[in-house]
């Protein structure tokens, strides 16, 4: 009987660890959604510190630095963009659980923001936008990250003023990650 | 520069060309390379491409030829103009380049800065400094904006003793960053601080915390960040949308949810106002009013409506106060 009254006991002690250490997990998980859920790592092979080889640049030049980071408990991918001129970019990047879509609101230095959404597939981000630019000119975006290897990532920006008939190269970058 | 694109877009294409533009200025090339090819025109015709190929292969005489041709053509086409000054420029011909240089403005080539700043070029080499500054002020009046070429290019080394140089890199310096001086992107300018914030407004809002909001982006955007000390931060980033018109907030908070704004200042406040669908399928509509009720004291209160404006319930009633203007605890000398 004594091994019985053990047994249940051991039972009771191991339940109550077992449920008490689930209810803690649940609760990390409840208070940081964004670490531990994968649809918001999907776009961390973007995170880091980078050099950018861009595509029409001559050899010998200061490559433009950029700083990738995860914020707010891993909600936000914050990238911020350092061409040796000085004029700045940085772009919010968030998993929007409504929507189901990535977006991307990217600010430059002459302070047009531009909102991109899209979503991974293949492994790459795949942005969209469509927006009026200044000159009240309808602009069409396209912009995939495509990692290429664990230390490389490229970027490429299209745009279309004609509805998306004609692309033309808006931006074209090699990210290698900085040693 | 080809207008077809955004602002955005130029300005990443501009830092491409600059980043071209340095490479033939950096370590001595400054001197060497002859200055760079302006965009092609679009179509490119197969004159042009063929006097761009002598340019490029440094033939002087056979690629003056080849662009005088495509003026005498058309005399409307700058680009032909600006090349033919430039060709002059390097062979030492100064005067002549800057008549030409002048050509290529009176016929509107784009970006208009490129013909006076070549202007300021030729008369920097011919030694005559007071038209070299005029031409570069021209050129800054215009939107040039390259601090690396004024502060790397030799023609201007007797011309960066002068104190009229610092004059014209500020106004450089402004012509890269249209944000710090348009008035358009500071009306939010009171906000700006470090902000010990209580909530009187309603008991299921945010409680207590602590707010830091600072201009990023040469002035372009405010980052907002709300810090309460139980955790549960939140980013916002606040901008002006120029083309639409528009302040525009996007609000992240570390649950990974995603709220975005648009409004307006009006009537001394930031006016906020956006549409959400409750769980109970409702309709919601939500503003935010952000506004100073005097120095270092602000106020963002946040209402919420279900039946189109006619009811609304305050969803948080938020006091900031500046952390430098908080009393002092007892004992602290």
């Amino acid at each position: 009987m004594i091994r019985t009254l053990t047994r249940s006991v051991f039972i009771l002690l191991c339940t109550m660890i077992l449920s008490s250490g689930l209810a803690a997990q649940q609760a990390k998980r409840n208070a940081s959604p964004c670490e531990s859920n994968p649809k918001y790592r999907e776009f961390d092979f973007w995170v880091g510190e980078w050099d950018v080889e861009v595509v029409g640049a001559a050899a010998g030049t200061i490559k433009p630095r950029s700083s990738i980071q995860r914020l707010v408990n891993g909600c936000v991918i914050l990238e911020n963009w350092m061409p040796p001129n000085g004029n700045e970019g940085k772009s919010f990047n968030i998993f929007d659980p409504v929507t189901g879509k990535w977006e991307q609101l990217w600010m430059g230095s002459n302070g047009m923001p531009i909102h991109f959404y899209g979503g991974v597939s293949n492994g790459s981000m795949h942005y969209t936008a469509e927006f009026i630019d200044q000159k009240g000119v309808k602009q069409h975006g396209k912009m995939t990250y495509t990692p290429l290897g664990p230390d490389r990532v490229r970027q490429l920006w299209e745009s279309s003023t004609d509805g998306g008939k004609t692309w033309t190269v808006a931006f074209d970058g090699t990210y290698v990650r900085r040693k | 520069m080809n207008f077809r694109f955004s602002s955005q877009l130029v300005r990443k294409m501009a830092i491409v060309c600059s980043v071209a533009t340095l490479t033939l200025f950096s370590s001595g090339a400054w001197a060497q390379a002859p200055s760079p090819l302006p965009a092609a025109s679009s179509p490119q015709s197969v004159a042009e491409k063929e006097a761009d190929a002598l340019y490029a292969a440094q033939k002087w005489p056979e690629a003056l030829k080849a662009y005088e041709a495509i003026a005498a053509a058309n005399p409307k086409d700058a680009r032909a103009w600006l090349q033919i000054g430039t060709v002059l420029f390097e062979t030492r011909k100064h005067a002549q380049a800057v008549e030409m240089f002048a050509k290529a403005e009176a016929n509107g080539f784009q970006p208009p800065f490129l013909p006076p700043f070549r202007q300021a070029r030729s008369w920097a080499r011919a030694g005559e400094k007071d038209k070299a500054f005029v031409a570069l002020n021209r050129s800054v009046d215009a939107g040039f904006a390259n601090l690396q070429a004024l502060r790397n290019i030799p023609d201007f080394a007797a011309l960066r003793e002068d104190p009229r140089f610092a004059g014209v890199l500020a106004r450089a310096n402004e012509n890269g960053k249209p944000c710090l001086k348009d008035p358009a992107y500071h009306v939010f300018d009171f906000w700006i601080g470090e902000w010990n914030v209580t909530n009187s407004g309603s008991p299921h809002g945010p409680g207590d915390a602590t707010n830091e909001i600072h201009p990023i982006l040469d002035h372009c955007a405010l980052l907002e960040n709300w810090a309460p000390p139980g955790g549960g931060d939140g980013k916002g980033v606040h901008t002006y949308n120029a083309a639409a018109k528009q302040w525009e907030q996007f609000w992240v908070t570390s649950t990974g949810s995603v709220v975005k704004f648009t409004g307006e200042f009006k009537d001394g406040e930031m006016q906020y106002f956006n549409e959400t669908t409750l769980p109970s399928g409702q309709v919601a509509k939500r503003r935010t009013r952000i506004y100073p009720l005097g120095p270092g004291h602000v106020r963002q209160f946040g209402e919420q409506t279900t039946d189109s404006g006619k009811t609304w319930t305050v969803l948080y009633d938020l006091d900031y106060v500046l952390k430098s203007n908080a009393p002092q605890p007892k004992g602290t000398p």
